[in-house]
């Protein structure tokens, strides 16, 4: 198909049905974050956040994770629309990698910090088991735009799918805010 | 078969033997748990080969892994996979008029993901300490590696991941395929009552799925990490709380009644319909009930908690929630016994399983209200009554649907056509021994016996029970009896039943009407057009123009044909039927 060429109806429909699929699937798997998120705010109805003695959490480094989560389903999305596509995927690419890294150091510094396992208890459980949770998610859309970009590179049609993992990314940002929020926030 | 096939019936199949592989190991367990109670610390006759050590009777430990094994075998490994994994794949894409499901690689995922969970479960019984004991409900902290040390809780409460990933995927996929994938003509008014029922119980799965699987990924890094979710005590400043645990759990346990069962009130709703040859009577009634159900399913929860120190308000609050629940429940039932009143009844298997169905849903129902009211629940909980009242519910009602649903698509799935006498004589002897041996675990907890005793009889005020008991096991091995009836008829017809007709039921949907009997890979020569809904029987038009009590759900009547043609869509093809219910 050339750029400007309207997709013929079957495929329309398949494109549709897919996008169908994966904002219900998408949505759907955001009870597993909320539920996280209602765990740390049960847990932290209980006592003060941090307990006495414990390192206090950063703010600014997390937000930034977030915000290249927010970065990359944008550029997913620019990239879906057929705008240097290949271009896009790499950039929302460097965003997610960007955003694992920064969060692997705000874990390590905390953990350096004195904030250990399982002598932190709650507190520590929120912070690391939450981040690895969501981090696996990163990471699993680490691997889906390395495949995009490898069939991009064999010459396949990836716009579409492009605009698949845009929501994928939005869902990034969106359970990546929450978490922050109910973690890091004080 | 191919074996990674994506083709929805194959998978159908595939979940089918799983299932009932599966039905066939819990439902061994459970008659060890019968037994125990019925003669407790006797070896039991034929065991002493795989427990040497106490010459087959069990002991303290393998017992609690018996009756924990056999509740996770049972909900996450035989009623979901049958009900909703069997029936679900099979029947959704043909009765909405699809060629497969939207998704084919996502069911063929689903199948295999649930596969590997199976042999994360099996692989924990020869693991050293032994499979998962810390009950079907995995609290902690007994769930932790404090209390259940070996590898076999962490590979069965993997398996249950598994379990809740391959339903989640396979709710996306019925999801979708019933909202983008329906026939022409197949408005949200014209679905069979079984397919509401799937998708109601595949949104409920969507939305609840994630919670469990949430609360089993935090249990396992507590486990497997050192996390200290649930954690708490001495030895953990500021840890965890067992109790997070059980609101998690029970934001999804108390849905997953609904989400066994809500495929198996569409299957009565149907049946009964179709085998008193009458509409469905209230059919938008009984969709907005389900629907209701299944939207209050999610706020009754915290019924489960209320001897967990759960504050008198919100008991009360969830209470009148779980009270108003049999409302429309109520409204469900009215309809389908409005539906066969003054029908013509047709006492076939599917019929018979789908009022035994009913009766022993009513009858769980009923004892289910003692424990939604706070008052008696706090006498009852934890006692034989919760026991009997759920397998009542989730037991035999959902099983019974299973083989309703099994007996009726068995001819379409299959291609032949089962003894019919003996499937009467299964159903029916299952359902007296349901009645018997859960009626006997209401009685014996009305007397006080707690659920998961060792040895009940330890107890003073409980030795007069033993007798009970025993009679109650006697039914439960009568059951298991019963359904070696099952499995001779089943294995017979697969070699040796006769070929089946395209409609032996002489219904209007569309599977039975427009494919032939096994359905072709892409399940319709052409996409049938549907003009009418699924229980068009018995009405005059029919009579006089066709000279037969059923309409095809794509079939034009004579003089509708002419109308048909102004409009820019083809009538439905109907494949040719010599009739014949079994």
């Amino acid at each position: 198909m050339t750029t400007g060429e309207a997709p013929a109806p079957a495929a329309r429909e398949a494109a549709g049905t897919a996008w169908f699929g994966v904002v219900v699937g998408l949505g759907a798997w955001g009870m597993f974050f909320a539920s996280l998120a209602f765990s740390v705010g049960y847990l932290r109805m209980r006592e003060p956040w941090p307990l006495a003695g414990m390192p206090p959490l950063p703010v600014i480094l997390p937000a930034v994770g977030v915000l290249l989560l927010g970065t990359a389903g944008a550029l997913l999305h620019v990239g879906g629309r057929g705008a240097r596509v290949t271009l896009c995927l790499l950039g929302a690419l460097g965003a997610l990698v960007g955003s694992l890294a920064v969060q692997g150091f705000v874990l390590s510094t905390l953990w350096s910090a004195g904030l250990k396992l399982p002598q932190g208890g709650a507190y520590a459980s929120a912070v690391y088991g939450l981040g690895a949770l969501h981090g696996a998610h990163v990471a699993a859309g680490v691997v889906g735009l390395v495949r995009e970009l490898v069939r991009g590179a064999r010459g396949a049609e990836v716009r579409g799918a492009a605009s698949l993992w845009a929501l994928y990314g939005d869902f990034l940002a969106v359970t990546g805010l929450v978490l922050f929020a109910a973690v890091y926030l004080p | 078969m191919r074996l990674f096939s994506t083709d929805h019936k194959v998978v159908a199949r595939q979940f089918l033997w799983a299932g009932l592989g599966f039905l066939l190991l819990g439902g061994l367990l459970a008659l060890l748990i019968r037994w125990q109670w019925a003669y407790p610390g006797r070896p039991v006759p034929g065991l002493g080969w795989v427990l040497p050590e106490s010459g087959g009777a069990l002991t303290p430990p393998t017992y609690t892994g018996v009756f924990t094994m056999h509740g996770l075998l049972m909900v996450f490994f035989a009623i979901a996979p049958l009900l909703i994994g069997a029936l679900g794949n099979f029947v959704i894409p043909l009765a909405v008029g699809a060629r497969g499901m939207a998704f084919p690689r996502l069911t063929a995922l689903s199948f295999w993901v649930f596969a590997a969970g199976g042999v994360l479960v099996l692989a924990s019984f020869g693991v050293r300490l032994g499979t998962a004991s810390a009950a079907w409900t995995s609290y902690p902290p007994l769930s932790t590696h404090v209390f259940t040390p070996g590898v076999g809780q962490t590979l069965v409460m993997l398996g249950v991941v598994c379990a809740a990933v391959s339903s989640f995927l396979g709710a996306v996929n019925y999801v979708v395929t019933v909202v983008r994938c329906r026939a022409p003509g197949m408005t949200w008014g014209r679905l069979p009552l079984t397919v509401w029922g799937l998708f109601l119980t595949s949104v409920l799965n969507l939305l609840f799925i994630p919670v469990v699987a949430a609360a089993t990924g935090m249990l396992l890094l507590d486990r497997l990490t050192g996390t200290r979710f649930f954690l708490e005590g001495a030895a953990v400043v500021g840890g965890g709380d067992p109790l997070l645990y059980q609101h998690l759990f029970w934001l999804f346990g108390h849905p997953e009644v609904y989400i066994l069962i809500l495929p198996g009130w569409g299957m009565i709703g149907d049946f009964v319909a179709f085998f008193s040859r009458r509409p469905a009577h209230g059919y938008r009634g009984t969709v907005v009930a389900m629907s209701t159900v299944s939207a209050l399913s999610g706020l009754v929860y915290a019924h489960h908690l209320f001897t967990s120190g759960l504050s008198p308000m919100l008991g009360r609050a969830f209470m009148t929630l779980t009270l108003v629940i049999s409302l429309p429940s109520t409204v469900m039932f009215l309809n389908w016994m409005m539906t066969v009143w003054r029908g013509s009844v047709r006492l076939t298997a599917p019929m018979l399983a789908a009022v035994g169905a009913m009766g022993v849903f009513g009858l769980g129902g009923v004892t289910g209200l003692a424990l939604g009211a706070v008052a008696t629940d706090i006498p009852l909980h934890g006692t034989m009554w919760v026991v009997g009242h759920f397998h009542l519910t989730m037991g035999a009602a959902s099983f019974l649907a299973v083989f309703a649903g099994l007996y009726f698509w068995f001819p379409k799935m299959f291609g032949r056509t089962l003894h019919a006498g003996w499937a009467k004589a299964h159903v029916l002897t299952s359902a007296v021994l349901f009645i018997a041996v859960f009626g006997g675990q209401l009685l014996t907890g009305y007397a006080g016996q707690l659920r998961r005793l060792y040895d009940p009889y330890q107890y003073t005020f409980l030795k007069h029970l033993l007798e009970l008991n025993q009679w109650t096991s006697f039914a439960a091995f009568a059951l298991g009896l019963a359904q070696g009836i099952f499995l001779v008829n089943l294995a017979w017809s697969l070699r040796k039943g006769p070929a089946a007709d395209a409609n032996p039921w002489q219904v209007g949907t569309l599977e039975w009407t427009c494919a032939p009997s096994p359905p072709p890979e892409d399940n319709y020569a052409r996409v049938p057009v549907v003009v009418r809904g699924p229980h068009e029987l018995s009405q005059p038009e029919g009579h006089e123009r066709l000279g037969r009590d059923w309409i095809g759900q794509a079939e034009l009547l004579p003089g509708e044909a002419s109308r048909a043609a102004e409009g820019a869509e083809e009538p439905g093809s109907q494949v040719p039927s010599a009739g014949g219910a079994a």
